[in-house]
């Protein structure tokens, strides 16, 4: 199929279009749109990328692409294509939502525009993913929001209103930085190419060959009495670093992540982060590779804070959802460590770790949601025992706490292990500093998970909490093929890093020569 | 033939909404004022026949009548605008549960005869018709604000209005003055081309002998385009009179009135101040007053969203938050190229569906809770969720998010500022607009995130709800392919490309 | 001779309009006006225009300032009352007059003495009998005067709208 990228991402769209026709009664055939809607994606996303050839994705090239004219007064398109880097996002993608959507088969409130904004949510995404021009890529990463603030502020928790506003602010401010430093790429895109002028690969080779300069930008790009190259970074990085989210920009996340409902922590941690550490790749990194070659410590240095930050504050958490919240902050930070070092071992690491964490930190969020469903609190210290009367939910805990400390058989293990290792691969000496640093992260991940699983499920049981059901099959269902992906990616780690492999492989070529 | 024949048939469509105006005021007369829903859809049907005559003219080249009128593609679009923006306020006064059915046939003739004034402002470089046109525009929307005279608050907004109205006319006519008595012209052209012999007349002698004397005109006369836009610090009287008038016409003042002034601010810089002017001195001056205009369209968007964040009341919140929007689109009378003057243009449109949108919503709010405050529509987006979710893409819209049509207009501003060396202008911008984000969602914060605890049933308007939402659909249906607006403004480009 | 009438009109002109503002009683204010417009119709004759001198007096210091006084005595207004809200000399709102009006006059100052003469002042000068103004009225500007009689048009329609009694709206309650 050569539109297949479309389909998968349209067909969400259609059935958000059904759902909106649909009475507000008929609840049940809602949910059954939203699985099927959810369900073709998956089946197609995981055929997309089992018959994948890495090559396709070799020497900065893409795969089923499709180039069409969108908006001519701008040269515009609509330009889409997949490589190594985010085809396993697509199919990770595919498959949160699509677990998404039985997740969410407890909310009561609304069902019918839950699901129709869950479905919206989910085109938005895809469109990041496989967007490859820069002004669709814009459209699909605004777009993304909406359905996430009234996700969060209409079905989340107590504070959902200031949680919502929160999240949807942050990233609006870092958005339109993005869309400054985008528009200033345009008009230099004018000349270079006049027919595509918003096309991120024609930018790539435009930069590579060191004319994105802002030499034909009024007043030679300067900016606030800043050059081009410093400020279109900045802007570009902070607009994807208030996604990520990178220490100091994180503040939006536990509380957007607090207060969203499960599923859609689900997803904000699986997914929407991953967005971030993607636009950086994609759309930051390679468009600038000077300034990015120059400023490649200080990111790793932000890498590392948040990593050491992140673990630390997660350990000082009482509530059960914002400890892992925190955690990812922590374990985000291994993409920027990675990416930064500039060397195929650390990008491979930081793009695994995407995947890695996408899978167990969703998982994590779905322990929490289901303790959270039963008890109706989140305090950590307020639990104790639970191994008793939920012994499946306790294993499956271990497990996935397991993935999220980066136990070797892991995903999560060997995402980690190939960034630290990538990075003290640099030339760069004060890289290796780094590494011994984002050590004690790791260290204090392990207690603070491992510390958590004592307080839930060790100890004495609480009187309140021994006739607690264990997991039911919906959330069983839910939660073991993330745990499945976790295991598989950590005994086979070439299944995935064979896809990546080429396209990194040309990233890194790319970002060592900005350097020259 | 006789010029004046042949002047009369280029100015048809004036003639026609003068004819309109006078057939609607004998013919309310005749019926002695009963029913006047007769005369809205007979203003209808007039506006629609002045629409069709305008819209086959788009695309003839210019040509100027009487030695004042220009007929050009430039003025065309903003007369199609003016019809286009008064035909949906004459809808809102028809679909207006709070307005009387009788004895309201003046309401339409004078909409008409702002309108007239409207075609008069836009189609002319002479000041004396410019002045004219503006009264008009003016003197019939003192006494729009005030149509619910025996409402406090609407008599007191016509108050403000006259006395800032006055006032800033009276300041723009003095700095007419002066210019004219320096140039020894009122033809804007004329002004820009004449080079007088043994007397200095005309502009550039003017600025090589003394520029300080025009640039304290030129700073008269742009107060008076800033009070009709409501740019800072002429927009003091904006969110009272916006406030009080009746919200139909607080819509024509939001969206036509400032359209007019966008229109005739937008010729005036065109003609005097073109970024490639061919003097010298004329470059150097034109850089200063687009500076004026930049710095003005910092503060007045910045002053605007701010005031903004703490109102109440949507309509308040709306006068302030169409402050603003004369803010970004000064971002493209600042650059003073024909790309900037096309994407103020392009955002104007935009303005024109979002605005409506947002005020029509407004207005059924009014019908069905009697309150504009944004308080009182808790839960209400479950309710009448189609409308709501109207109301969200208009929100959206304003706020500038892809994929409406507000975004894209947003991004043209922002790509002339960038490319025009204004980039801290446009970082300005970028920052309002996420200030801005935070009352716009105020909106649907309290339409859809908060319960609601009001028992009455939505109002069932199906007529008025379908034309919301075909605004809000065209709001993203042009948001996601703007090429055909875009194409109709580069064809109405005023400084040709 | 002529440049002494002009300062001392001028001079009549200023303080007639002054007054006007700060005469608490508003006979006083309105005669202050009629003093005003004749200063300004003798400002016009010297600079030439005698059309515009006569039909300043006739229109505007006769038929407008009758209709003033009129109003003036039929409505009583003789003698408000102190913080009858007609009190316009608000101590707090004083500065911002002053202010308003220095930058006015600078402006004026800078504007026209800024440069020494007004040229194209010098060329009307020769223009301005009843004959000439005819032939430029329903000429070159037959346009403009025909937006203004819309204008006044307009401008009717507006008074009485605003001025008619809400009659209907009575009866249908």
């Amino acid at each position: 199929m050569e539109n297949i990228l479309s389909v998968i991402t349209f067909i969400p769209f259609i059935g958000m279009l059904i759902i909106c026709c649909l009475p507000k009664n008929s609840v049940g055939l809602i949910k059954g749109v939203a699985l099927v809607a959810t369900g073709i994606p998956l089946i197609l996303a995981t055929q997309l990328y089992f018959g994948y050839d890495p090559m396709a994705g070799a020497d900065g090239a893409y795969a089923y692409v499709e180039q069409i004219d969108w908006i001519t007064g701008i040269g515009a398109q609509y330009h889409v294509g997949i490589d190594g880097i985010s085809l396993p996002l697509v199919w990770l993608t595919s498959i949160l939502l699509f677990l998404g959507v039985p997740a969410s088969f407890g909310i009561q409130k609304s069902q019918k525009a839950y699901y129709a904004l869950l479905l919206l949510l989910e085109v938005g995404v895809f469109g990041v993913f496989i967007s490859l021009d820069y002004f669709l890529f814009y459209v699909f990463w605004e777009i993304m929001l909406l359905p996430m603030y009234f996700l969060i502020g209409i079905w989340g928790g107590p504070r959902r209103e200031y949680a919502a506003i929160k999240f949807f602010l942050y990233t609006l401010a870092g958005s339109v930085l993005l869309l400054i430093a985008v528009i200033a790429l345009r008009l230099q895109m004018t000349d270079i190419a006049p027919e595509t002028p918003f096309s991120i690969p024609a930018m790539v080779a435009a930069a590579s060959e060191g004319l994105l300069t802002g030499a034909s930008l009024p007043n030679g790009g300067l900016l606030l009495g800043m050059e081009f190259s410093t400020w279109a970074f900045w802007f570009l990085f902070i607009g994807f670093a208030i996604k990520v989210p990178v220490f100091p920009f994180h503040t939006w996340l536990p509380d957007a992540h607090v207060q969203a409902p499960t599923p859609i922590s689900v997803i904000l941690a699986g997914i929407l982060l991953k967005l971030g550490g993607y636009g950086m790749m994609r759309a930051c990194f390679p468009i600038m590779p000077v300034a990015f070659y120059e400023n490649a410590y200080i990111l790793a240095i932000l890498g590392v804070i948040s990593i050491v930050y992140g673990s630390f504050v997660a350990l000082g958490q009482t509530d059960f959802k914002r400890m892992v919240a925190y955690s990812s902050v922590s374990h985000m930070g291994y993409v920027l460590l990675g990416v930064g070092a500039m060397t195929v071992w650390g990008a491979e690491g930081a793009a695994m770790q995407m995947f890695a964490h996408g899978t167990s930190s969703a998982a994590m969020f779905m322990v929490v949601g289901v303790i959270y469903d039963r008890a109706h609190h989140r305090d950590l210290n307020g639990f104790g025992g639970l191994s008793q009367p939920m012994p499946v939910y306790w294993g499956l805990t271990t497990i996935c706490f397991f993935a999220g400390l980066g136990l070797p058989t892991m995903s999560g293990f060997i995402a980690e292990a190939l960034t630290l290792v990538g990075a003290f691969q640099s030339d760069d000496i004060r890289f290796q500093a780094l590494v011994l640093i984002s050590i004690i992260g790791v260290v204090i991940t392990a207690a603070f998970l491992l510390w958590a699983i004592q307080r839930v499920f060790l100890g004495t049981l609480n009187e309140k909490y021994k006739d607690y059901p264990d997991m039911n099959f919906r959330e069983i269902f839910c939660m073991v093929p993330l745990l499945i992906l976790c295991i598989v990616f950590g005994i086979f780690p070439n299944l995935i890093l064979d896809v990546m492999h080429p396209s990194l492989d040309h990233l890194v070529t790319l970002l060592t020569a900005g350097g020259n | 033939m006789n010029p004046y024949i042949e002047g009369m048939q280029a100015l048809a469509p004036e003639l026609v909404l003068t004819a309109l105006a006078l057939i609607v005021l004998v013919a309310d007369l005749l019926t002695k004022g009963k029913d006047s829903r007769r005369m809205g859809y007979l203003t209808l049907a007039g506006l629609a026949v002045v629409g069709g005559m305008l819209a086959l003219r788009l695309g003839e080249p210019s040509q100027t009548y009487f030695g004042m009128v220009i007929v050009d593609s430039f003025g065309t679009f903003f007369k199609l605008f003016t019809v286009a923006a008064v035909a949906v306020v004459c809808v809102f006064i028809l679909s207006d549960k709070n307005e009387r059915k009788n004895g309201i046939g003046e309401y339409y003739f004078l909409l008409l005869g702002a309108s007239v004034g409207i075609f008069f402002m836009v189609s002319t470089n002479h000041l004396l018709l410019l002045v004219l046109g503006l009264e008009l525009l003016s003197l019939a929307s003192y006494a729009l604000a005030g149509f619910h005279k025996g409402q406090r608050k609407s008599a007191e907004a016509a108050m403000k209005y006259v006395v800032f109205g006055g006032l800033s006319a009276g300041i723009m006519v003095y700095g007419i003055s002066l210019l004219y008595g320096m140039t020894g012209t009122l033809d804007l052209a004329e002004m820009a081309t004449l080079a007088g012999d043994s007397i200095p007349t005309g502009l550039v002698p003017q600025l090589y002998l003394s520029a300080m004397p025009v640039g304290v005109a030129m700073v008269m006369i742009l107060a008076g385009f800033a009070y009709k836009m409501s740019v800072v610090p002429f927009h003091f009287w904006t969110p009272d009179v916006y406030e009080g008038s009746p919200t139909p016409v607080t819509t024509f003042l939001a969206v036509a009135s400032k359209a007019a002034g966008v229109a005739a601010l937008l010729r005036f810089v065109g003609a005097l101040f073109p970024v490639d002017g061919v003097d010298e001195i004329i470059m150097w001056y034109g850089d200063r007053f687009g500076m004026l205009i930049a710095v003005l369209a910092a503060v007045t968007m910045t002053l605007g969203n701010l005031s903004a964040l703490r109102q109440q009341s949507l309509k308040r919140m709306l006068a302030y938050s169409s402050i603003a929007h004369a803010g970004y689109i000064l971002i493209g009378v600042a650059t003073r190229t024909s790309e900037g003057f096309d994407a103020a243009m392009y955002y104007m449109t935009a303005y024109y569906f979002m605005n409506l949108g947002a005020f029509g919503v407004l207005l059924y709010f009014e019908s069905a809770l009697g309150s504009d405050r944004i308080e009182d529509m808790r839960g209400f987006g479950w309710k009448s969720p189609l409308i709501s979710i109207a109301m969200v893409a208009f929100l959206v819209s304003l706020t500038g998010l892809p994929p409406t049509i507000g975004f894209y207009g947003k991004y043209l501003l922002f790509k002339v500022g960038v490319a025009e060396g204004l980039g801290w202008l446009v970082i300005v911008a970028a920052l309002n607009s996420v200030v801005s984000l935070f009352y716009y969602f105020s909106v649907a914060k309290s339409l859809f995130l908060k319960e609601s605890n009001d028992e009455r049933p939505a109002l069932s308007q199906p007529l008025f709800a379908g034309l919301l939402t075909a605004i809000g659909v065209l709001t993203i249906f042009f948001g996601l392919f703007p090429d055909s607006i875009q194409e109709l403004v580069e064809m109405c480009s005023l400084l040709g490309s | 001779m002529a440049n002494l009438l002009f300062y001392l009109m001028g001079l009549g002109a200023v303080i007639g309009s002054l007054l006007v503002v700060t005469s608490k009683n508003p006979i006083t204010s309105v005669l202050s006006l009629l003093g005003t417009f004749f200063c300004l119709a003798t400002i016009y004759l010297l600079a030439g225009f005698q059309f515009l001198a006569a039909a300043q007096i006739l229109v505007y210091g006769g038929a407008i300032m009758v209709l003033f006084l009129f109003v003036v005595m039929l409505l009583n207004l003789g003698h408000p009352e102190e913080g009858s809200g007609l009190e316009f000399m608000n101590k707090r709102r004083m500065p911002f007059a002053f202010a308003a009006s220095a930058m006015l006059i600078v402006l004026t100052f800078a504007g026209v003495l800024g440069q020494g003469s007004a040229p194209g002042a010098v060329e009307l000068a020769h223009m301005a009998t009843i004959g000439d103004l005819a032939g430029l009225m329903f000429g070159s500007f037959l346009l403009p005067f025909e937006a203004a009689s819309i204008l006044l048009m307009g401008a009717a329609v507006a008074v009485i709208v605003l001025a008619k009694r809400e009659r209907t709206q009575a009866v249908e309650r």
